[in-house]
Parts: C-alpha cells; sequence; structure tokens
C-alpha cells in the first residue's frame, strides 16, 4: 500500500504543489522540533481548524518520537487508506490532509462542513409530523436516517458521481425489503452516467429517466425524514446527494405523488375523505376547462336549461370564440403562478390583488371574459395545488392544454379520447421496472415485487 | 382466476350490450328470443370453461408459441391469418357501430371521417403497447365506468315509467325455437376468454378454472344479456322497441337526472360507452397485431432501431377501416354483424380441436 | 439551421394538421352565443289554404345577468306549412342564429289537430336526434299558440312556467297527467294502450295557464276528454300520485280527506263459464284535511267505510264510461297480453270479445287514520 507511494514521494509532493500552487488556501507545512519532522500539506478553507490543531499538530509536539508519532498517527479513526493519485487529490479537496513523515504518506480527514445545520420542512408542511427535514451536509442526513430507522438491515453505500464535480452520493436502502430488480437497475444507471456535473438530486432525477423528453416524474424528490422512513421499510431505494436538501425516492408509481404524509397520522374515514378530495381536485383540474369548451361549443343541450342560459348570457359581448378566451385566461393565470414564485415577499400582496381582484372583476366589466370563466379559472388553479407533491402538479398543468386541446376539435369525443390517451401513456410508463399505473388491490406480494398479473 | 381474466371477459360483455346484439335479439323478440338467451347461458359458459382449462396448462405461454411447438408450421400460418382478420373485423365492427353512434347522437355535423381518425389515432399509440401495459388499461378503464353502468342500469329498472307489462308480454312469447343468429349473437358476449391468444403470455402464474370463476362469469352474462334484452322493452314498449334504430341508447334516453346537473342520462351513457368500447378495441386489435407480426414480419423494415411491421399493419387497418366506414348504411351493419357472429361458432370449434391436438401431444 | 428543421419536420407537421384542424368549422364548432335555444314547439291547424300546419317556436333571450332581467325574456316566431320540418327551416330565415333544441321540453298540440293521426305530427320528433326522448307533450286549448305565447306572472327568469307544471320539482298536482314523448310513441304503437295527454288552457285574459283535466286519444275514435275529478281518478289508478285530495260529501257533513300513501293492483280474470271480470283493490290511507262539522274520533271508521264506497262509485263510473267509447287509457288490453300465453288472435279476441263484456269488481279501502291537529 505505501510502497507505490514510497517509490515516488517526492513525485508525489511535487504533483500536489503543482497542483494547487495557484489557489491561496493551499498550505504546505514543516513541523520540526530537534529531529522530528513532518510536513504537512492541505487546503486550509475546507479543513476543520481545531481538529487540526487537536489531532494533529499537537500530538506531533507531545510525543516523543517519528515513530510514536507515525503510529499514533496510523491509528487515529480519521485515516484514510490511499488508493492512488486522484484519491490523494480528490480526498484533499473535500478536507483531508496529506501527513509526511517518516517517509510516508497518511492521508487524514478532518474536514469542515457549514452546511450540517437541521433544517425546518418548508415544502411539505404538515400539522402533526415532524418538523425537521434534511440538511445540506451528507454525514447529517444519513445521521438523521439512522437515527429514525434502527435497523441493522439498513444498508448506506457511496458512490462518487460527475466527472468535474465529485460529489458524494449515498444509496440507502433496506437490504431485507427492498425490490433487488430495482436495486439493479438503479445501480447501472448511476454508472452509466457520464455528465461533467451534477449538483442537485432534482437534475439525477432527469438523469436517471430513460427518456430524454419526459413529462411526468418516475421518481420522488422529498424533504422529509419521516417520508423516507416510510418509503425504505416499503422496499425503495433512497438516493442523497452531499450538498442537498432534498433527496430522491425511486421507484415512484403514480398513486405514490397523490398521497401526502399526513394520511398516516389522521383517523382512516379522515384520510379517505382528504383522498377522494385530491383525486376529485386532479379531475378538476384537468377537465374543468376543457369541459367548458366541449359543451358550450359543440352541445350546449349537456347541462340543464338554466345552466345553459347562464352561460349563453355571460358571453354577451365577448368577442372571440369560448376556446380562445379560455387560452387568454389560463395563460394569464399561468403567469401569475410562476411570477408569484419570484416575487420578493415584499410585493406578494399587491400581487394577489392585482391578479385575483383587479384582473378577474376588471376582464368581466370590460367584456373580455365571461364571469363563468373566471370561476372556472379559480377552480381550477386552486385544485391544481390540492396534488401534494408538486413534481405531478406541475406535469399535470401540463398536459391540461392537450385536453383543452382535444376537447377543441372534437369536442366531447376528443375530451374523453384524450383521457383516455392519457391513462394509456401513464399505463406504459415504467418506473425503474415497476409499472407506473396499476392499481395494486389483491396486495399480494408478488405483485408488489413486480411479477406480472 | 386471475383478476384480468375477468376483465377481459367483462369488457368484452359490456361493449356487446351496446353494439349490434340487443338489435338482432328484439328483431326476434316475437320469436325465440328468450329461449336463446337460457340457451346461450350454457354454451356460453361451457366455451369459457374449455378455453380456460386449457390455457391454464401453459402459463405463460400464447397460442402462437404453443403451436411453434406442435403444429406444423402450414396450418399455424394459415390458422393465425385467420384469427388476425378475425380480430381485426370484430375491433372494426366496433368502431363503425360507435362512430355511427356518434355521429348520429352527439355530432351530426362532425365528418364521420374525422369521428373514425379521432378514434383511431388513439388506438394506434395502444395497439403497440405492451401486453401487460394493455391489461392496466383494462382494468383502469374498468374500475371507473362499470359501477357507473351499475348504477344506471339499477336506475332504469327502478325508474315510474319503466312498465313490467310490456316485459312481461315479451316473456309471454317465450315458446317459440331459437334460431342459429340469435344463439350466436348472445353467445357472443361470452367470447371474451379467447383474447387469451395473445394474452396468456402475460398469465405467467397458475391459473384455476373454478366454480367461483364461472358462477362469476355466469352471472355477469345473465345480468348484461337480460339487461339488454328486457330493459329496452321495458322502457320503450313491446311493439315499439322494434322500430328503433339503437334500441340500448334510445332506452337510456328516455331516463332523466332529475337533481343532477346533467339532465339527459343519454350524454352520460355515451360517454361512458365510449371508454369501454375503446377499451374493447384496443384489446381486439392488439391481438390482431400481435398475431400478425407473429406470422409477417419484416426483419430489416426499421427506422432508428423500430421495426416498423406493426406500423404497417395499423395503417393498412385504418385505411380499411376509412373505406368501410363510408361504404356502410346501418342496415348493412347490422346485417354483416350478424354474419360476424354466425362465423364464430365454427372458429371456436377450429380451435378446440388444435387445442386437443396440442394438449395430447403436449403430454406425449 | 437545416439540421434543425430536419429534426422538427415531424412536429412542424403535426403542428400544421392540428392548425389546420383548429380552422376547420366541419366539426360542429359553434359557440353558445351563436345559438339560440327553442324552448317549446306549438302545433296547430293551419289557417291558411294548402298548408296542414301552423308551428309557433318560443325562444328563449339570453340575459347578461339573470337575476336583474327585466322586460321580455322569450320572442316568438310562427309558420304555416305543409310538413313540420319545412316550416322550421322556413322559421330559420328569419332569425340570425342557428336554433338549437336539445332544451326543447315541451310540444303543445292544438286542440283542432288531436283528430288527425298523431303519429305523423310526432313522427319528426322521435326521427330527428336533438329532440329529448323526455320532452312532455301536452294538448293546448284553445290553441296552442295561445298557449306558448302566454307568460304567466309567476314566472321567474330562466324558470319556464311550462316545464315547472310537469316537473316534479315544480307544481305537484293530481289533475296534471304528465306524459312524456316516449311514453306517447310507445302508447299509440301498442295494441292494448291508448295514450292520454294533459291540456292546458289559457283563461281569457291570456296570463295564465290552467292544467286540470286530460284527453284520451286514440286514432279511429273520437278523442275523448275526461273531466277534473275524472283526471284524478285516473291518477290514482294509475298509481302515478304520491298524495291526493278526496272531497266527500256525506249527508249534510263535507269532509276533505288528505291522502299520503295510496296503491292500487288489479287482476283481469277470464274464465270459460262467466263473464270476464277485474278485480281491483284500492287502497287509500290519510288523514282528515278539512271539515266543516266537528268530528269525533270515534266515526272515524264510518266515515272511512264512505269514503270507500264514494270512490267506488266514482271508479266503476270512469270505467264504464271508457268500456262505452272503447278507449283503454288505462292499459287493461296490456296486461290482457302479459298474463296469457301468445296465440294467434289473442288480441282481436280482447278488443271484440273481452273488453265490451267486461265487468269491474272494485274494492277501495279508504283508512283516514287521525282528524289532524285538532278533533
Amino acid at each position: 500500500m505505501n510502497t507505490v507511494k514510497a517509490l515516488s514521494l517526492h513525485e508525489m509532493i511535487s504533483l500536489i504543489t503543482q497542483e494547487f500552487q495557484t489557489s491561496f488556501d493551499f498550505v504546505e507545512k514543516t513541523l520540526q522540533i530537534d529531529e522530528k519532522t513532518a510536513q504537512l500539506l492541505y487546503i486550509k478553507t475546507v479543513v476543520n481548524g481545531t481538529d487540526l490543531q487537536e489531532c494533529v499538530i499537537k500530538p506531533f509536539f507531545e510525543l516523543p518520537t517519528e515513530h510514536h508519532y507515525k503510529a499514533y498517527l496510523t491509528s487515529l479513526p480519521q485515516q484514510q487508506e490511499l488508493k492512488g493519485k486522484e484519491q490523494i487529490l480528490d480526498e484533499m479537496t473535500r478536507g483531508s490532509i496529506v501527513v509526511i513523515v517518516q517517509g510516508s504518506i497518511l492521508l487524514l480527514d478532518i474536514k469542515k462542513v457549514n452546511t450540517d445545520s437541521v433544517q425546518q420542512v418548508n415544502l411539505e408542511p404538515t400539522l402533526q409530523g415532524p418538523e425537521l427535514a434534511l440538511s445540506e451536509d451528507i454525514a447529517t442526513n444519513i445521521n438523521l436516517i439512522r437515527q429514525r430507522y434502527h435497523s441493522p438491515s439498513l444498508t448506506i453505500e457511496m458512490q462518487q458521481i460527475g466527472q468535474r464535480s465529485n460529489q458524494s452520493l449515498a444509496i440507502v436502502y433496506d437490504s431485507q425489503s427492498v425490490n433487488q430488480a430495482v436495486l439493479e437497475i438503479i445501480k447501472k444507471k448511476i454508472e452509466s452516467l457520464h455528465s461533467p456535473l451534477i449538483q442537485t438530486t432534482a437534475e439525477m432525477q432527469r438523469l436517471l429517466n430513460d427518456k430524454k423528453r419526459s413529462l411526468l416524474p418516475t421518481s420522488m424528490l422529498t424533504e422529509r425524514t419521516d417520508r423516507i422512513i416510510y418509503n425504505i421499510s416499503g422496499g425503495k431505494v433512497v438516493l442523497l446527494l452531499d450538498g442537498n436538501p432534498v433527496s430522491l425516492i425511486a421507484p415512484a408509481v403514480f398513486f405514490d405523488f397523490m398521497s401526502a404524509t399526513e394520511d398516516n397520522y389522521r383517523p382512516f374515514w379522515v384520510t379517505m375523505f382528504n383522498k377522494i378530495l385530491r383525486y376529485l381536485g386532479l379531475i378538476i383540474c384537468l377537465t374543468l376547462p376543457a369541459l367548458y369548451v366541449a359543451i358550450s361549443s359543440y352541445n350546449p343541450e349537456v347541462f340543464r336549461f338554466e345552466l345553459a342560459l347562464s352561460v349563453s348570457g355571460s358571453r354577451i359581448g365577448v368577442p372571440y370564440p369560448s376556446f380562445i378566451e379560455v387560452l387568454f385566461m389560463l395563460i394569464v393565470m399561468e403567469l401569475l403562478i410562476e411570477a408569484s414564485i419570484r416575487l420578493p415577499k415584499v410585493i406578494a400582496g399587491t400581487a394577489t390583488t392585482v391578479g385575483g381582484l383587479i384582473l378577474g372583476t376588471a376582464a368581466t366589466e370590460a367584456a373580455l371574459t365571461s364571469t363563468i370563466m373566471i370561476i372556472i379559472v379559480s377552480a381550477m388553479a386552486i385544485s391544481t395545488f390540492v396534488i401534494p407533491i408538486n413534481e405531478l402538479g406541475f406535469a399535470i398543468r401540463i398536459i391540461k392544454y392537450g385536453v383543452l386541446l382535444f376537447a377543441t376539435i372534437g369536442g366531447l369525443l376528443g375530451l374523453v379520447l384524450f383521457l383516455l390517451g392519457f391513462i394509456m401513456y401513464m399505463a406504459n410508463m415504467d418506473s425503474f421496472g415497476e409499472p407506473y399505473f396499476k392499481l395494486f388491490i389483491q396486495r399480494k406480494t408478488a405483485e408488489v415485487k413486480g411479477d406480472t398479473a | 382466476m386471475s383478476r384480468y381474466f375477468y376483465y377481459i371477459t367483462f369488457i368484452n360483455m359490456v361493449t356487446s350490450m351496446a353494439a349490434s346484439m340487443p338489435k338482432i335479439l328484439l328483431l326476434h323478440r316475437e320469436g325465440g328470443a328468450i329461449v336463446s338467451i337460457l340457451v346461450s347461458i350454457p354454451i356460453g359458459l361451457g366455451v369459457c370453461y374449455l378455453i380456460g382449462r386449457f390455457y391454464q396448462c401453459f402459463p405463460g405461454k400464447g397460442l402462437p408459441e404453443l403451436m411453434d411447438d406442435y403444429i406444423p408450421k402450414f396450418i399455424k400460418i394459415l390458422f393465425l391469418l385467420v384469427i388476425g382478420l378475425v380480430w381485426f373485423a370484430a375491433g372494426l365492427l366496433s368502431v363503425i357501430m360507435y362512430s355511427f353512434i356518434i355521429k348520429r347522437f352527439l355530432s351530426p355535423n362532425a365528418n364521420l371521417i374525422y369521428i373514425v381518425s379521432l378514434i383511431l389515432l388513439f388506438i394506434y399509440y395502444g395497439a403497440l403497447m405492451k401486453s401487460k401495459n394493455v391489461l392496466y388499461v383494462l382494468e383502469m378503464i374498468f374500475i371507473l365506468t362499470v359501477p357507473l353502468v351499475i348504477l344506471l342500469i339499477v336506475k332504469a329498472f327502478t325508474n315510474d315509467y319503466f312498465e313490467m307489462d310490456f316485459v312481461k308480454v315479451a316473456i309471454m312469447h317465450a315458446q317459440n325455437f331459437p334460431t342459429f343468429s340469435t344463439v350466436s349473437a348472445a353467445s357472443f358476449i361470452f367470447w371474451g376468454p379467447a383474447n387469451l391468444v395473445i394474452f396468456n403470455r402475460v398469465m405467467t402464474k397458475k391459473q384455476s378454472m373454478t366454480w367461483k370463476s364461472l358462477a362469476i362469469l355466469g352471472l355477469f352474462g345473465t345480468g348484461v344479456l337480460l339487461t339488454s334484452y328486457f330493459m329496452p322493452i321495458g322502457l320503450l314498449g313491446f311493439e315499439n322497441v322494434g322500430t328503433i334504430i339503437y334500441p340500448g341508447i334510445t332506452a337510456s334516453d328516455t331516463l332523466h337526472f332529475q337533481y343532477w346537473i346533467i339532465e339527459r342520462v343519454v350524454f352520460v351513457v355515451l360517454m361512458l360507452l365510449l371508454a369501454i368500447t375503446f377499451a374493447s378495441i384496443l384489446t381486439h386489435w392488439h391481438v390482431a397485431i400481435e398475431v400478425l407480426t407473429n406470422v409477417i414480419y419484416f426483419k430489416k423494415f426499421k427506422w432508428k432501431k423500430h421495426n416498423l411491421t406493426p406500423h404497417l399493419f395499423l395503417i393498412i387497418f385504418w385505411i380499411t377501416s376509412l373505406q368501410v366506414v363510408t361504404y356502410l348504411t346501418e342496415y348493412q351493419l347490422v346485417k354483416y354483424t350478424g354474419y360476424f357472429y354466425n362465423l364464430f361458432p365454427f372458429l371456436l370449434t377450429v380451435m378446440f380441436l388444435l387445442f386437443w391436438v396440442i394438449r395430447r401431444r403436449a403430454k406425449a | 439551421m437545416m439540421i434543425l428543421f430536419q429534426k422538427m419536420k415531424v412536429l412542424v407537421l403535426v403542428l400544421i394538421l392540428v392548425g389546420n384542424s383548429l380552422l376547420q368549422t366541419g366539426c360542429g364548432f359553434k359557440d353558445i352565443d351563436k345559438r339560440i335555444f327553442v324552448l317549446a314547439i306549438g302545433i296547430d291547424q293551419a289557417e291558411s289554404k294548402g298548408n296542414r300546419y301552423k308551428v309557433t317556436l318560443k325562444l328563449a333571450l339570453p340575459s347578461g345577468s339573470v337575476k336583474q332581467a327585466t322586460g321580455t325574456m322569450y320572442s316568438y316566431l310562427t309558420k304555416d306549412s305543409t310538413k313540420m320540418a319545412d316550416a322550421i327551416r322556413q322559421l330559420k330565415t328569419q332569425v340570425d342564429k342557428e336554433f338549437d333544441f336539445g332544451h326543447l321540453k315541451t310540444i303543445i298540440i292544438g286542440k283542432e289537430l288531436l283528430n288527425d293521426d298523431i303519429s305523423e305530427i310526432t313522427d319528426i320528433f322521435l326521427r330527428r336526434r336533438d329532440f329529448q326522448r323526455i320532452t312532455w307533450v301536452a294538448v293546448g286549448s284553445p290553441t296552442a299558440e295561445k298557449v306558448i305565447k302566454t307568460e304567466p306572472k309567476s314566472e321567474m327568469p330562466a324558470s319556464v312556467s311550462l316545464f315547472n307544471i310537469f316537473a316534479n320539482t315544480g307544481v305537484e298536482s293530481p289533475y296534471i297527467v304528465t306524459s312524456y314523448l316516449f311514453d306517447l310513441r310507445r302508447k299509440m304503437k301498442e295494441h292494448g294502450v291508448d295514450p292520454i295527454l294533459p291540456v292546458i288552457q289559457v283563461d281569457k285574459k291570456s296570463t295564465k295557464l290552467i292544467v286540470n283535466h286530460s284527453a284520451v286519444l286514440s286514432s279511429q275514435r273520437e278523442t275523448l276528454e275526461l273531466t277534473p275529478r275524472q283526471t284524478k281518478i285516473y291518477n290514482m289508478l294509475k298509481n302515478n300520485l304520491n298524495k291526493m285530495e278526496l272531497m266527500i260529501k256525506k249527508e249534510d257533513l263535507e269532509y276533505i280527506v288528505s291522502i299520503d300513501s295510496l296503491k292500487t293492483n288489479y287482476k283481469i280474470l277470464t274464465s270459460a263459464n262467466s263473464a270476464p271480470i277485474i278485480k281491483m283493490n284500492v287502497d287509500l290511507v290519510g288523514i282528515l284535511e278539512e271539515a266543516d262539522q266537528y268530528i269525533n274520533v270515534k266515526e272515524l271508521n264510518e266515515l272511512s267505510n264512505f269514503a270507500s264506497k264514494e270512490v267506488e262509485k266514482w271508479v266503476e263510473a270512469l270505467f264504464i264510461t271508457f268500456q262505452k267509447k272503447n278507449v283503454d287509457p288505462l292499459g287493461f288490453g296490456l296486461r290482457y297480453k302479459a298474463t296469457r300465453l301468445y296465440k294467434e288472435g289473442l288480441f282481436s279476441k280482447w278488443e271484440e270479445e273481452v273488453y265490451p263484456n267486461l265487468k269491474l269488481d272494485v274494492s277501495v279501502n279508504v283508512g283516514i287514520k287521525s282528524t289532524g291537529v285538532i278533533e
């Protein structure tokens, strides 16, 4: 192990100094007292100064000989195995120091991490569940997960991805209940990633998907530790990326996206009601504008007479056909939603007023849209956010334009056909080998493991 | 029995409720229609049982694979070609029937070619899916639509205007002899398991055809037959119903949601029927495409690693449908559907013969 | 640039196809404010020579806010022609929007046309798909046009009184016979039942619509108009009602019973030896609604029996009227066919032998359960 390095010790040192000499934070320090010498090479911005002082520099001056010092250093738990020049350079960028003593190179891991504060949940709040989410440091995250799942079969494998950025990736799963087929697929896919830079798990989500142009998410992103634990115990694989407070859960099927973590904390009937409400919201969001176009322009006899008269009356004075009106209102609503993500907090209140009251009422007064259209669009906007996971919500927002298009060209027939086509598209997708849109009614374990009918 | 087996059969049953089967039965309402219903139930159940038992011995293999092993190639190619064509015709009849219904009831101003093309656009995508995914789609459609259909049927029978007297008059004609065409039309609803020709590839676990499965199938089938025969009679009058072109749909037009947003039940029924007919056409054409690509396959016909043979067949299907739809009248449609139903018993006999030969050779 | 175009070729093609289909109007895209809804249609005998029918349409005018509507909400169009479809087509030339018959819920036939063949008149309604099968059919007296053009004061905007009369969500009355189009058609076609329609009258000042009696049609014979009380008894026998009132006069005591549960059933018995009879049972249960004297609770039994006898008399009188005029709105012929195995000539036997000699054996059981809140 040390032999390879001992031969090219000087080469090693010169390689390191050459690599890092232009960075201002590279430190090359020689410790010397009496006959003991040791050389330290490290990058000071990522090294923990206190640890350095305590574990490396102080003992040097307290231990009698170099031999003692080397023995001390080799028995420290922070020592890392030497695997090659690239590894040494890589570890130095992460916060390890190279100690050269008695002609041998030792690598010690004393990194300083600033991002390990555990954060509050802000994307998926619940009323009664845990309030702490993942932090941005991978060691802290793994600590959080292990502290909640005290099972020896919890396996964590570390890898490095990204050819340039070399981020640490942890693959977490429960070796007793994990779906082996899915695990294989995920590992194979990670190995075949060639991207030079992977910064977030969201990017990973896109890269792990086979198709280049996909619409519906096949894996879930979450920051909540309790959701991660539920999924691990259910046999799923969780990926944690260093520097990210969001973890990736794979595989994920359609019905996972429609469940919130509160479903497990509330009484049965309350949960059932909430679930029905969510699906109702999904259907309303998808079909309401298209239904309006299909019924008012193709078959007004479907609805009751009073409703038809009222729709007809509210369209008095609107200059363009119904589908342009719907499209116009939908685009305005989309602009509003996109803009409110980026609004500074000071303007947020004004924007709501502008959007809601003025745009809505004024547009009707100016006969640019009908009153019924305003109600439809607001009902639809509200019901988009009933979907618990955001990725599915975004995808649904796009799909409803497809439904609108087909309702415009085909009426009710086009609407129903497109919905059937959407069901077919979802049934055709699979998430890492698991069917995306299959109902697990009979709860047979063979089905859950991905076998056939 | 796996629940997907039931889905395939039930979708076939509910689709035939909307197709020409009620019309053929009602044409013979003063003849032996009731006796043919009673006769067709045991025949249909017997066929289901035989098909189920056969496929249960060979889990995971579809008929083309079995024929590869045990039957000479020449017979296999011939038989599979016939099956492909027959399944294509079945899907085609459903497409045409439904397009006529849509044109008549929902959008009379639309071009018939346009309606057919819209439906076929989605079927195109669907027929190219994997068999497993087709089953998932069937399950979803079944769960979404069949409870509503059952609700509507219950509503129809408990309607104030459903006169039992008309139904009793119909029953009083029960002492006539059935005809071949009525029996084959009524038992057509039980031919759903024939789709296992391809779908058995997906059923990799051992199935078993028990009394329970037969009872469920029998109950559902009897319900479908009785509803599609008696409901139009009860709502539309015994002698009147012979003059009505689409008895099922017109009967549902007489229903009335009093307290809901939609008043005329016929629109709800049309949409539900669309979903179920879509599922049925999807199954039929999927089986047809799979069978035909098994027989005729152009290996070199590729474009960017996708083999184009199924696309070729689908385009041929599409063009044929467009031609046929503009050529037929409604009366011809009913007549040809009747011929199609009459064809099936012969086809099934040949298929049973093949089953017997394969069983014998597999044991040996 | 060329490479980009090559890749986008398919996408561009799809976009062009989609754009084309959006611009086409060949698929029936017509905005709702380019349609005008026809609510009711009235058919009368034409006045001009050479034409048979006079068609009146009642059109709905949409207003911006239904709650604040003032002024006229409907407009009317009239035309004479030989055939109905022709009249409608000619009327199209008088408006700027497309007629939408999807909400047409009432068909009124003028009184003089009743002696004509009704099936010819209703033919167009049954053939075209956009007429609902659940349209209400009624007879208009004196003419259908007058009935249609009446706008009673109690009518709210967007709530058409012609619809509310017949819908169960509106007024519920035993004097109104509700008859749907499909019901009319099946009764017309079937041997053994005759159709019955309500009659809508307009009062002298044309401000009110009065529906309190009905008419039985038959194509061979003259129509028979029933008095309000006969209509009530018909409704009772047909099990169409949830509640009704009986006004009984016993010596010098007049009392009104409000019935809230009624049930009728009957059987037709024919045997070789005796004359055919119908055995009918009518069960009425209710409470006293109004009386002009103090009623002792012990007298209830006696009052019930007397009421039963009175109702029996009414039913028998009605039946004899039907028999004399040879009409059968209650469907006795149908019931006869339904309870006997089919043989050739079964119905002609009914018509010639059985029905003219039929006797009615009705037993009414009125149960007055209480005298109300006071005695």
